[in-house]
C-alpha cells in the first residue's frame, strides 16, 4: 500500500476539515492561492508540499530523485525545521528569529510561510455551534456549560492540590524554605555584602593612608 | 498478452475475440450500465485503495498552477477534480472520455463539489484525440488504456497532442509481482468479483468484463516498450500494492 499517499490523505483530509469548521479561513486563504509550501520536518522521511487553492492539497514526494529532477516544479517556498519547532511557526514574527537562531532554514517567498502561520494561528472555531447541529442547541449548549464548570473546578482542584503540596513541604516536612525566609536571606545577603564592601573600601583606605605615611 | 494467430480485424474483448470495430460499443455498454455505481464499486474493490494508486499519480504529475491537463478515460473525474485545484483559474482541465455515461456522472459530481471553472468535458476517442498538437502539458489515463481498441495508436494519439516536456501518466491494471499473490489476485477476481457487482451493481457480466480486461492488458514491461514505440523519453513504471496496478510514465521532448 502507498504509506506516503496513505499519510498525505490523512493529513489532507484532516486539515481541510478544520479549515472548513471556520467561516473565514476561505478568506485567509486567499493570499496564498496557487502557492506551494514545501516542509521538510528532519524526523519525517520525506516532505509534504501544501498546495493552496480554496483548500489545501498535501502531495507528498514520490522519491528522491524528485527534489533534484528539473522536471519536477520547485515550490514558492521550502522551509526545513524539527518537529519540535513546528509549534513555534503559529506566531509568523517568530520566523526570522528562528532562522537567525539556525533553528529553521527557508528558501523562496517568506510571506507564503507566514500566511500559511497566521492561516493556522487565527483558526477560530466555534465548536458549540457545530455541535449544536448534530444533538441540537440546547444539548450542545449544556455540553459545553458542563465542560466549562468542569475546567474551573479542575483548575480550583489543580490549584488546591499545588497549595496543600507546598504548604506541606514548607510547613510540616520543612523540605524547602519559605518565600518570607528566601527574601530574607536574600536580604541578610544584600546587607552583608554591603558590609563586606565597605570594609574593602575602609581598608585600602588604611593602606594608601599607611602608604603615604611612610 | 499474446498477439499470435489472432486474425487482424478481431481483437479481444475480456477472453473473447470481437471484431475490432464491435470493440468500442461493447465496451460503452459496459460502461453505461456500471456508470451510477461506479464510484462504489470502485471503493468496495480495492478497499478504497484505488483513491491512494490515484493520489500516487498526482504525486508524480509535477503539475503547476496554469498548465493544461488532459485527463482521458476520466469519466468520474476523481482526478480531475484534483487537477482542476493543482492548475488552478489560468490553467485547464479536460476531461474526455469515450462514453458519455460516464462523463455525465463525472460533470454532476463536480458541479456539485463547486468545481466548473477550469474544467471541460469532451466526449472523445483516445486514439484520435480532437485536440491540437502540442497542446498539454500533462495526459493522464487511469483504469482506461485496456479498454481502448488499438492501444498503439492511442499512444500515438496522446504523444501527439503532448507539448514537448510533457508527459505522459498511465495508471493501470498490470500483472502481480509474485506467483502467490496472483493465484489469490485471480481467484478474487474471478470468484469474488463478479459477485460483489452482481450483489453491488447488479451486473455479474461487467465485472466478469473487468476480471477478464484486466488479463488480457500488457504487463509491465510491454507496455513499458509500446510507450517507447510511441515515441515516449525516459519511460519507466512503478508497481503499486504488489503490481496490481503500475503506473507508467514517459515523457515527450
Amino acid at each position: 500500500m502507498p504509506a506516503k499517499q496513505l499519510a498525505g490523505g490523512a493529513i489532507e483530509a484532516l486539515l481541510n476539515t478544520i479549515i472548513k469548521l471556520d467561516p473565514i479561513s476561505a478568506k485567509r486563504l486567499q493570499p496564498l492561492q496557487d502557492k506551494r509550501l514545501k516542509v521538510s520536518i528532519k524526523e519525517l522521511p520525506w516532505p509534504l508540499t501544501f498546495a493552496f487553492s480554496d483548500r489545501v492539497d498535501v502531495l507528498t514526494q514520490v522519491d528522491a530523485a524528485q527534489s533534484t529532477n528539473k522536471l519536477e516544479p520547485s515550490a514558492d517556498c521550502h522551509i526545513s525545521l524539527q518537529m519540535g519547532t513546528l509549534s513555534e511557526l503559529k506566531d509568523s514574527s517568530q520566523i526570522t528569529r528562528l532562522i537567525q537562531e539556525k533553528r529553521l532554514d527557508l528558501e523562496g517567498d517568506i510571506h507564503v510561510a507566514q500566511h500559511f502561520s497566521t492561516l493556522v494561528k487565527d483558526l477560530n472555531i466555534d465548536w458549540e455551534e457545530h455541535l449544536s447541529r448534530y444533538v441540537g442547541d440546547v444539548a450542545a449548549h449544556q455540553f459545553f456549560l458542563m465542560a466549562e464548570k468542569a475546567k474551573v473546578r479542575l483548575s480550583h482542584g489543580l490549584q488546591h492540590i499545588s497549595t496543600m503540596l507546598k504548604e506541606g513541604a514548607i510547613e510540616e516536612k520543612k523540605l524547602i524554605p519559605h518565600a518570607v525566609e528566601i527574601e530574607q536571606f536574600v536580604s541578610d545577603i544584600s546587607s552583608l555584602r554591603g558590609q563586606v564592601g565597605r570594609l574593602e573600601a575602609r581598608i585600602e583606605h588604611l593602606v594608601n593612608q599607611a602608604k603615604t605615611q611612610n | 498478452m499474446n498477439n499470435e494467430n489472432i486474425p487482424e480485424n478481431t481483437t479481444h474483448f475480456g477472453f473473447k475475440q470481437v471484431e475490432k470495430t464491435d470493440k468500442a460499443s461493447m465496451v460503452a455498454e459496459v460502461f453505461h450500465s456500471v456508470a451510477d455505481k461506479y464510484d462504489v464499486m470502485n471503493d468496495v474493490m480495492s478497499l478504497g485503495i484505488h483513491r491512494l494508486w490515484k493520489r500516487y499519480a498526482i504525486d508524480c504529475s509535477g503539475i503547476r498552477p496554469g498548465q493544461k491537463v488532459l485527463d482521458l478515460a476520466g469519466g468520474t473525474g476523481d482526478l480531475a477534480a484534483k487537477f482542476s485545484r493543482l492548475t488552478g483559474p489560468k490553467g485547464q482541465v479536460i476531461v474526455a472520455d469515450i462514453n458519455a455515461s460516464m462523463l455525465q456522472v463525472g460533470r454532476d459530481r463536480l458541479r456539485d463539489k463547486g468545481i466548473v471553472g477550469n474544467v471541460e468535458w469532451v466526449q472523445a476517442d483516445a486514439e484520435h484525440l480532437p485536440f491540437p498538437e502540442n497542446h498539454f502539458d500533462l495526459v493522464t489515463i487511469a483504469f482506461g488504456l485496456r479498454n481502448v481498441t488499438d492501444k498503439d495508436q492511442a499512444l500515438r494519439s496522446m504523444y501527439r497532442v503532448l507539448k514537448p516536456g510533457g508527459r505522459l501518466l498511465v495508471l493501470e491494471f498490470s500483472k502481480p509481482e509474485s506467483e502467490t499473490f496472483s493465484k489469490i489476485y485471480d481467484w478474487y477476481s474471478f470468484n469474488l468479483l463478479p459477485n460483489m457487482g452482481k450483489v453491488i451493481a447488479n451486473d455479474a457480466e461487467s465485472y466478469q468484463y473487468l476480471a477478464e480486461s484486466i488479463r488480457m492488458h500488457p504487463d509491465q514491461e510491454t507496455l513499458k516498450s509500446m510507450m517507447d514505440s510511441a515515441g515516449f523519453e525516459q519511460t519507466s513504471y512503478h508497481n503499486l500494492t504488489g503490481g496490481i496496478v503500475a503506473l507508467h510514465r514517459g515523457f515527450k521532448f
